[in-house]
């Protein structure tokens, strides 16, 4: 009743029914994933290693160095690593990373009369078979693939995050130290906020040796380390943060370079040896500086998901599945016979064995299962996640088994 | 409009020069007869050099995107940025043109925002 009054006075916003699995924050201002307990656990020890800095080290080098002032550039330099390394930490865990919205209704209806796909049987995946359309794409034949979840064909380089259940735009990878997936919107955040750890690391170490190194002089080794041990705990968490961020951002200094993504990185997309051909990388700029530029200054498209928009009709439609009344607007014939029976955007069974547990699902033995149960859509979600890679799964380490209602009665 | 015999078609992205937003100009077919063939061409081609702009690496966005940099992307706070300026000419380029030439040929080309820059949904009676 009181929801029913709230709704009447402020109408519901798009984020509050959205479909992928995102957590929305200051009434859908910002948004990450469903796991942010890592990404708050990365701000807390950047804010108390800070801290101890400019209480210890910073006081004691503003102080102690000659000629006296010059000692201030220290707690400066302290505070631009900490506003930077927030300020990106955040803007790469809380901003909409480039997500591909859902196709509309009455758009899939469209899409499914139009039968411009492959005729299917390669690449049969579990349950429905995919469906594939090759297009040109900058001088090459380029396959794109066809999003069952969220019934649109993924552009070049998007692949569908299994965790956060959205197609993503020049998706690179889920990180679930900041929260998020790293994709066309803020990768070049996830970038400087790499750089920006490694080098604050390396700053606030080299003034923790400053700091150890002057006080020994005065009162010896033995007495500086007690006497200042703030600097020797922030030294190690310091060198910690250093050893386990320089090597990601080395590689991907590498990869900008190359302009690839971890993603294409790991497929071998463009790699002759998994391709067995030579294979060019159309997305490389003239040099590799204008590759940087492109990645940390090009343009910066804004957020497709409308999520502070209004709910409309249509999109309530598109959540429910319910494509009877806008299936009969579409005017253009219908699928041509050797087409497979078209997936449609209700997850309606695919052609599933009658005994949908009797469905066998291949792995590598290294590979870990988590099985979650979607209370409303009815939709069970295998996750097969190669134990190996921590940082983050794509489409392929992740396959989707959709069973419907009937099979496992109503939650 | 009448309401009964409105249909739509959706203009499909085209990626073969890149993965920058571009809608195909081929010409549908559902649209033989309401409207001329290069009208509508044009149309495209001038809604497609307005995300040109928007995704080329020119002045404007190498500017914008040092300053955002520097100052920890906060200028992104205060600004709309070089890309939100193009779509919103966009916008309003195919609003003027459905005003001009599109409505009273009972077409309505809608906003490539309104679907998230997948197609340009094309409302049309017959
Ligand atoms: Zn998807
Ligand atoms: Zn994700």
């Amino acid at each position: 009743m009181v929801k029913a009054r709230y709704q009447l006075i402020m109408p519901l916003r798009k984020y509050q029914k959205f479909p992928g699995n995102n957590r929305f924050w200051c009434c859908g201002a910002l948004m990450s994933s469903r796991q942010v307990s890592i990404l708050i656990f990365c701000a807390i020890i950047i804010v108390v290693v800070s801290a101890l800095f400019f209480a210890f080290d910073a006081r004691f080098l503003v102080v102690n160095v000659e000629p006296l002032g010059v000692g201030v550039i220290f707690p400066v330099l302290g505070v631009l690593g900490l506003y930077f390394s927030m300020s990106f930490l955040f803007k790469t865990g809380c901003i909409d990373s480039g997500i591909l919205p859902r196709a509309l209704p009455d758009e899939i209806a469209y899409m499914q009369s139009q039968g411009d796909e492959e005729p299917a049987g390669s690449g049969r995946t579990l349950g429905a078979p995919a469906r594939y359309k090759t297009v040109q794409h900058m001088g090459q034949k380029v396959k794109l693939k066809w999003c069952v979840t969220c019934n649109l064909w993924r552009p070049p380089r998007a692949s569908h995050c299994g965790l956060c259940n959205n197609c993503y735009e020049n998706f690179d990878h889920h990180c679930p130290w900041v929260g998020n997936c790293v994709a066309r919107r803020n990768y070049r955040y996830f970038y400087l906020f790499l750089t920006t750890i490694a080098v604050t690391g390396v700053y606030m170490m080299a003034c923790n040796i400053t700091v150890i190194v002057l006080a020994s002089k005065k009162m010896g080794f033995g007495d500086a380390l007690k006497t200042y041990p703030g600097s020797v705990i922030e030294f190690c968490v310091s060198g910690l943060a250093v050893i386990s961020v320089s090597g990601l951002s080395c590689m991907h200094t590498w990869l900008i370079a190359r302009m690839e993504t971890t993603n294409e990185d790991i497929k071998g997309t463009f790699n002759p040896r998994k391709q067995g051909r030579t294979v060019h990388n159309p997305y490389r700029r003239r040099n590799c500086c204008l590759n940087f530029l492109f990645v940390i200054c090009g343009p910066f498209p804004p957020s497709l998901i409308d999520r502070r928009g209004d709910m409309t009709e249509e999109y309530q439609a598109a959540l429910e599945g319910d494509n009877s009344s806008y299936g009969a607007t579409s005017s253009v014939p219908k699928l041509p016979p050797e087409s497979p029976s078209p997936v449609p955007p209700n997850p309606t069974p695919p052609p599933l064995a009658p005994d949908p547990t009797s469905e066998v699902i291949s792995m590598t033995p290294t590979a870990s299962m988590e099985v979650r149960t979607e209370g409303e859509e009815g939709v069970v979600q295998v996750t097969v996640e190669r134990s190996d890679s921590s940082h983050g799964v794509g489409e392929d380490e992740t396959q989707q088994l959709i069973l419907d209602r009937a099979g496992h009665g109503q939650q | 409009m009448d309401r009964r015999n409105v249909r739509k078609i959706f203009v499909q992205r085209d990626y073969s020069r890149g993965t920058g937003v571009r809608f195909s100009t081929d010409f549908p077919r559902e649209l033989t007869g309401k409207v001329d063939e290069t009208t509508y061409r044009t149309t495209i081609e001038n809604v497609n050099q307005c995300f040109d702009e928007a995704e080329a690496l020119g002045c404007c966005n190498v500017l914008e995107g040092c300053l955002a940099c520097m100052t920890g992307f906060a200028l992104h706070y205060c600004f709309k940025t070089h890309y939100e300026r193009c779509v919103q000419d966009a916008a309003k380029y195919i609003q003027q043109q459905n005003r001009e030439v599109y409505e009273q040929r009972g077409i309505i080309l809608g906003d490539p925002m309104d679907r998230g820059l997948r197609c340009v949904s094309t409302l049309y009676s017959h």
